[in-house]
């Protein structure tokens, strides 16, 4: 028997990233993974990022994670969304070539010498520490176990009528969770996901459609990549809409739907809806967008996001050919839906492990989670704590508060979810100070806490420290009321200065664009300082009185919330006997986790906050 | 505040505690088991039929204790979302308190705390914060006025237009994050479109609401009429005329005072504290000065001041005290002596009025005068006032002419020379009504909370609007929002950030 420190069953994006920071404590590392299938493969739409995405594949990256660098290595196209709505808000995307993306993936793990791969389908793990993980052929011992097996356990795939077993399509499913482990509770309810047909490429008409080029202004993921460096080429999307014999034609087949007849019982998530939900759930909207996104340079096939689907394969396409440009659509592969597993995710400490479990971790969608940044995200929190436990160090625990992930993880371990999780910016209370800009900012002191020197983390010292010495010439900088410099202001717009101002007090004017000013002033001055320091430190000075604005406010509002309880002495009180089970449940450890708890009752709060709180 | 927490049955008597009546009711809230009240009664608690009333006797150790009527209201569906039992007892006072004491003792129930079934209902979201504060307006009312309030707070317009106020917020906020998180699905103009409409949307409603909290309310609450002046100057003789016609229902409690004297004055349906106060004069006694700063303070308090003035005794030193005080009516007595003095004179020695009427009191009641000295707001002390040294006597006024529109300018005429005039009384309280009924017109709030938590609103939507203004950046506005929310929540309840998704998720459709 081979074996390992931390074993990872899951070769998705939770469970790659999870290897991969495992590999870099020096610690023996096994994904096992299913044979069919190659790592960090994307099965669902061909992009990486998005709003509060983008954010999340940044912090990844500045904790040493994968996500980023593999995503710039095949990206063929890149946007800033949210461009016109100011810096906190904007998020990068881009759109990948589906098959470079798993290949270089292959080749990351491939060339980092403490990672085994093995390619085969996982049936029973041992219930504690050391674990014995069987597989098909052969048995594998580990002391730590990171489980991140997607949408694969017990898992059930509908198209129409048409009902089979497997985790995706073309592909085998792993038991269910009871089966791989006697002690673990899943949800009561199981989670659905869906995918739209993949369409020939050469069959839509695209001077139909409304063209997105790729946008060479935004930035790589990958801090030590050059900024702006484009490794594969260029690829546009198209916008395309659905109108009325589209939304019709899915009406009139209600009864062939798996949603909607009662044959998929999972519960999917109300971002992300399938064509069905949007056709029955707004019966008054017909047009809805459709994005046309290539799979890759030379993949034949392209994803129409928006439109996914579980009907029938006549009736996919019979839907398909009336959007305008797609009236000669031919199929490739048609959509599906899939049901499958969770685990309960508030018996997880906030370091992912199942907490009557010790060794055992839990990342990615078989949390109840959607999307591969979150997964990732998971993957590299729980993929650290495991290596952490494991060499008996202190675990990392990421503050909500300057980070998506940490607002991620807090949010799913105190409830049980109803419902698939995504991140939204609206997710974090925080949302001026958790920017893109300002990652390295966020995420170094995060990452030094992991104690492994390398090139990354040269780079974020480095960048801090030029960061700070920016940051106190512009603080100490004043600019006097001179005529000189009052005709200056108004050549190049910068407003009235009708007294001396320090230079922050510029740059944080509100008509200004506090990048292009800040970098102006620095070459009229002859500074020197890099890009990224420059654009990250322009856009923090004008945030900075919005962001303690914010903050006093917050203090105000939140102030009870960060005060610590201790959930044993709560449930000894006087309180019903349905909050105490929650409250036993979760194990809130702050009065804010406390009311993040659903049905907790006010009389239960005031009383936590009268008697145990004091 | 440790009992409030504690979820054992209470027990009180709702119908007051202070005298006899027929009937006291005595509520008991919160049991689980109604079957445990089984000893008390003859009446089989296991036939009871929610909402009906049943006839009992009342057991104390198996003996007759008073004979009663029950009514059971099952929890959810009662007021405070518990089970409640209604005991209707005979309302003599040694009873109640017998019964309650019986039902203590057997330590099944304990007694309510002041204000703890409305707690339960609070508690229970049978009722909100705001409603259990319509609820206080409600039962602790002095004017008819209060009392429409604490109903329209209760149940009625009031509540739904915050209810309406907040959903017009959580249309706005998601409005906003469905720009930032959601507008590839949506469309950026369709984005700005909404955004726009919700933000005038809810300035419209929280203008509304607004000028509500314009006029001071503390003039409302429980509205005082104060009658100020020197010692002798015949202000209790106006207090007494004023009570004459047996409109006092309640005395204030004897003994709490010993310089002043209230008594309340019932107008249309609204509760006034009248207020007669100690003699304004300079003094070096330390107690008589107390009581002077008093009247000074209960002065500057009262909705509607009368400064009563003798002619002959004024001396400007006795009205230094009253500051900037600003009088609603002025009125001068001593008739007899009018020729002796001169009345433009006797104003430079007097305070300002915001009235404009003057009565000169007469020592008979059905024979004064009034005198219009026009708006008076700029009045300087040493302007002479020429209306009134030219008038003379004037006639009484006729009861059937309008005394609101007394002519603003121009030398006093004589108003009617017919019929008798309108009792003094009757003149007063016009006066105190029309003022009160102004005040009362632009419907002004009374809860002390709601206006400074609207007032704060308002304030915040006018740094918002100017952010808004000022800055494209969303993620701005949207902090500056959040700060604006709390606030709006504070009206009604709490918000979360799932509540504003659930309003997305609901009334917009999602899909990238």
């Amino acid at each position: 028997m081979t074996k390992f420190d931390v074993a990872i069953v899951g070769g998705g994006h939770a469970g790659v990233e999870a290897a991969w920071l495992a590999a870099q404590f020096n610690l023996k590392v096994v994904i096992v993974s299913m044979p069919e299938v190659g790592l960090a493969s994307a099965p669902c739409n061909p992009a990486i990022g998005g709003v509060g995405k983008g954010q999340v594949v940044r912090e990844i990256d500045a904790l040493g994670g994968l996500m980023g660098k593999i995503a710039d290595s095949c990206a063929i196209q890149y946007r800033i969304l949210n461009e016109s709505k100011g810096y906190a808000v904007q998020s990068t995307r881009v759109q990948v070539d589906k098959d470079l993306y798993t290949e270089n993936a292959e080749a990351f793990i491939a060339e980092t010498e403490n990672i085994t791969v093995i390619k085969e389908k996982v049936l029973k793990i041992s219930s504690s520490s050391p674990f014995i993980i069987e597989t098909t052929n052969r048995k594998i011992v580990s002391t730590k176990v990171i489980i991140t097996t997607g949408t694969f356990l017990n898992a059930k795939l509908h198209t129409g009528e048409e009902m089979k077993e497997g985790g995706r399509v073309e592909c085998q499913n792993s038991p269910g969770m009871s089966d791989l482990f006697a002690n673990v509770e899943t949800l009561g309810t199981r989670f659905k996901t869906g995918t739209p047909a993949r369409l020939d490429k050469d069959t839509l008409n695209y001077d139909k459609f409304i063209e997105q080029k790729s946008d060479i202004r935004t930035k790589n993921f990958h801090s030590l990549n050059s900024p702006h460096k484009r490794f594969v080429e260029q690829r546009s999307c198209f916008l395309a809409h659905t109108n009325e014999r589209t939304l019709g034609i899915i009406r009139e087949n209600k009864e062939r739907s798996p949603i909607y007849n009662g044959q998929i019982k999972g519960v999917g998530p109300r971002y992300c809806p399938s064509i069905e939900d949007k056709a029955f759930r707004y019966p008054d909207r017909n047009s809805h967008h459709v994005f046309v996104e290539p799979e890759g340079l030379k993949a034949q096939t392209i994803y129409p996001n928006g439109i996914s689907t579980s009907l029938p394969k006549e009736i996919q396409l019979e839907f398909l050919r009336t959007i305008e440009g797609f009236e000669k659509c031919e199929i490739i592969t048609y959509g599906y839906a899939v049901e499958y597993d969770v685990v309960d995710t508030s018996k997880l400490t906030d370091c992912l492990e199942y907490e009557s479990i010790p060794g055992l971790y839990f990342a990615g969608q078989v949390n109840g989670t959607s999307g591969y940044e979150e997964a990732a995200g998971q993957g590299i929190i729980a993929g650290i704590n495991a290596s952490l436990s494991y060499l008996g160090r202190e675990p990392l625990v990421l503050d909500r508060n300057d980070s998506y992930i940490g607002v991620m993880v807090e949010d799913l371990i105190s409830n049980k979810r109803d419902e698939p999780y995504r991140l939204f910016t609206a997710r974090s209370e925080n949302r001026l100070y958790v920017r893109e800009d300002n990652t390295v900012n966020r995420m170094t002191k995060y990452r030094a806490h992991l104690g492994l020197d390398t090139e990354i983390d040269s780079y974020q010292e480095s960048f801090l420290k030029e960061y700070d010495l920016l940051l106190s010439l512009v603080k100490q900088t004043k600019i006097y009321a001179t005529e000189e410099n009052k005709s200056y202001f108004k050549e190049v717009g910068y407003g009235e200065l009708s007294k001396n101002i320090s230079f922050d007090e510029l740059v944080s004017r509100s008509q200004i664009n506090p990048v292009e000013l800040l970098e102006r002033e620095l070459a009229k001055r002859g500074a020197k300082f890099s890009s990224d320091v420059i654009y990250s430190c322009a856009i923090s000075i004008k945030y900075e009185g919005y962001i303690n604005r914010a903050s006093i406010e917050n203090d105000r509002i939140y102030r009870l919330g960060k005060k610590k309880v201790n959930w044993s002495s709560i449930i000894k009180g006087n309180i019903s006997n349905e909050c105490k089970q929650r409250i036993e449940d979760i194990k809130p450890s702050t009065f804010s986790q406390l009311q993040r708890i659903d049905g907790i009752r006010p009389a239960t709060l005031a009383y936590v906050a009268g008697n145990i709180i004091q | 505040m440790i009992h409030l927490y504690d979820n054992k049955p209470i027990i009180a008597c709702s119908t007051g505690t202070q005298s006899n009546s027929a009937i006291g009711l005595i509520r008991i809230s919160g049991f689980r088991n109604l079957l445990d009240f089984q000893k008390f009664f003859s009446f089989d608690l296991q036939k009871i039929k929610p909402r009906f009333n049943h006839f009992s006797k009342l057991f104390c150790d198996e003996k007759v204790i008073d004979e009663i009527v029950l009514c059971f209201y099952e929890g959810p569906k009662s007021f405070n979302g518990e089970n409640i039992l209604e005991l209707g007892v005979h309302g003599n006072q040694l009873n109640i308190q017998r019964i309650l004491k019986l039902f203590i003792e057997s330590d099944l129930v304990r007694h309510a705390n002041e204000g703890e079934f409305s707690y339960r209902a609070l508690r229970n979201k049978k009722l909100s914060l705001s409603q259990v504060e319509g609820l206080d307006l409600l039962l602790n009312a002095n004017s008819s006025y209060m009392l429409d309030q604490g109903l329209d707070v209760l149940q009625g317009d009031l509540y739904k237009q915050y209810l309406d106020l907040h959903s017009s917020f959580l249309k706005l906020k998601s409005s906003v994050e469905l720009s930032i998180d959601f507008a590839e699905d949506i469309g950026e103009e369709q984005c700005e479109a909404l955004l726009n409409s919700a933000q005038v949307e809810f300035s419209t409603k929280l203008n509304t609401l607004h000028k509500r909290i314009k006029s001071d309310k503390s003039d409302l609450a429980c509205p005082a009429v104060s009658l100020i002046g020197q010692t002798n100057a015949g202000k209790s003789s106006l207090f007494n005329l004023l009570l004459s016609n047996e409109r006092s229902i309640v005395s204030e409690q004897a003994g709490t005072t010993r310089d002043y004297v209230s008594e309340y004055l019932n107008l249309g349906g609204n509760n006034f504290r009248l207020i007669d106060t100690a003699g304004l004069r300079e003094t070096n006694d330390k107690i008589e000065k107390i009581g002077i700063d008093r009247t000074i303070e209960i002065a500057s308090k009262a909705f509607f001041k009368v400064l009563v003035v003798n002619p002959l005794q004024t001396r400007k030193e006795d009205y230094t005290f009253l500051g900037d005080e600003e009088f609603d009516l002025l009125i001068v007595t001593h008739r007899d002596l009018k020729g002796e003095f001169k009345l433009d004179e006797l104003m430079t020695l007097l305070p300002t009025f915001s009235s404009s009427i003057f009565v000169d009191l007469t020592s008979t009641i059905d024979n004064f005068e009034i005198l219009d000295l026009g708006p008076i707001e700029p009045l300087s002390k040493s302007g002479p006032i020429e209306p009134l040294s030219k008038s003379g006597p004037i006639e009484p006024l006729s009861k059937s002419g309008p005394i609101e529109p007394l002519s603003k300018s121009g030398p006093i005429e004589p108003l009617s020379e017919s019929g008798p005039i309108e009792p003094l009384d009757q003149f007063i309280e016009n006066l105190i009504l029309k003022k009160f009924n102004s005040l009362t017109q632009d419907k002004p709030l009374l809860v002390d909370r709601h206006r400074q938590v609207i007032s704060s609103i308002y304030l915040d939507l006018v740094k918002f609007q100017q952010v808004m203004r000022d800055t494209g950046d969303i993620a701005i506005i949207s902090s500056e929002m959040n700060i604006l929310g709390a606030k709006v929540a504070e009206l009604v309840g709490v918000i979360s950030p799932d509540e504003i998704l659930n309003n997305i998720f609901s009334n917009f459709c999602i899909g990238k």
